[in-house]
């Protein structure tokens, strides 16, 4: 049976936590001041919730389901579009466009089996709003942004010193660009 | 420093990490617990390797990124121009740093203790949410311009020269597009 998607938002919400100088547990009133901000929303399997190239004005926290994560290649190559990542449940992406200006989506978002989202938009994220539930998932994508850029680098350099001069392959550079996009 | 000086520092560092509009007064607070240091040009601010136990925050001057090549020699793969936030992934990941900086213009800095940070950045208060937000802003920044470099890469046209590896490390680490 699926999960109720409220209740999959509020056991994905309470597995941030602890957040503060005291280390608490989220309290019931914090995620649900979230969950009023951002309420969960059902997405059918094979639907696209947002598409490379547009204009990147939220980012979706999955707490049910899974998304892939493809970007186009080019008319040009038989190849025209690759999955770069898989966002497992409890995984942000798109979160660029809370904290970047103007930008746009760098790879085509599509649910592959009916996943629940909440939609986060920049205000919910702007400081001075202290909510300890969005605290914890600023938190939470701060550490996997940094994790990203740790591997990423790891891998680069992997690569730089592997061609040694030479030319990385094209498989090395998608590769690398999994762990970016 | 003195209290004017930490509040135009924090509205620079503020406003290059989109958050112009944002009230300067917590992070001017969080710079003042800061050590302030003076730093030479050619002097490190940490090395490839060290183990992260500070976030610097360059307030004015340069610096140089450097990284082992292949053949072990170092090599400039990118800079930082102030205002800006150095070095701040190894820190809040605990790790190791993984490239090497140097000034590369007399500049002055103000450095945060990891553990400081680790703690303030779970703290809901408004100097805490500035931190978050600059961090985040500043990671996605570094991620953004080295994917769209990567789908350049990717999506050019074939008979494009060699992808630049040490142009993609250089995005990661503070160049800007």
């Amino acid at each position: 049976m699926t999960e109720d998607p409220v209740a999959a938002a509020r056991r994905q919400i309470a597995a941030l936590g602890p957040v503060g100088w005291g280390g608490r547990a989220l309290a019931d009133a914090d995620i649900d001041a979230l969950l009023r901000a951002a309420p969960p929303a059902a997405i059918e399997a094979g639907a696209v919730l947002s598409r490379e190239g547009e204009p990147a004005d939220r980012a979706f926290f999955l707490v049910a389901g899974r998304l892939r994560a493809s970007v186009s290649l080019g008319d040009q190559r038989a190849e025209r579009d690759r999955t770069v990542n898989e966002i497992a449940a409890g995984e942000v992406t798109g979160e660029a466009a809370l904290f970047l200006t103007g930008g746009r989506r760098t790879a085509t978002l599509t649910a592959i089996e009916p996943s629940t989202v909440l939609v986060l938009r920049r205000d919910l994220f702007l400081p001075g709003a202290p909510n300890p539930a969005v605290v914890a998932l600023q938190s939470h994508i701060l550490a996997g942004l940094a994790r990203r850029i740790e591997r990423t680098d790891a891998q680069i350099v992997e690569a730089w010193r592997a061609a040694a001069g030479g030319t990385p392959s094209r498989g090395g550079l998608l590769a690398l660009l999994g762990v970016t996009a | 420093m003195t209290a004017p000086d930490l509040a135009r520092h924090a509205q620079r560092l503020l406003a290059a990490h989109a958050l112009a509009d944002a009230d300067p007064a917590p992070l001017a607070g969080l710079l003042a617990r800061c050590a302030e240091r003076k730093v030479a040009t050619g002097q490190f601010l940490f090395q490839e390797g060290d183990p992260a136990g500070e976030i610097v925050f360059l307030l004015e001057g340069r610096v140089s990124v450097m990284k082992k090549d292949p053949e072990g020699a170092d090599r400039q793969i990118g800079a930082w121009f102030a205002p800006a936030v150095v070095g701040g992934a190894a820190a809040v990941e605990g790790a190791r740093r993984s490239a090497s900086c140097v000034a590369g213009a007399p500049s002055l800095v103000a450095a945060l203790p990891a553990a400081d940070a680790r703690e303030l950045l779970g703290d809901p208060g408004p100097a805490g949410g500035e931190l978050r937000f600059i961090l985040l802003a500043a990671f996605t920044e570094a991620l953004a311009n080295t994917t769209q470099h990567l789908r350049d890469l990717l999506t050019g046209d074939q008979s494009t020269p060699a992808p630049d590896l040490e142009r993609l490390l250089a995005l990661l680490h503070g160049a800007k597009r």
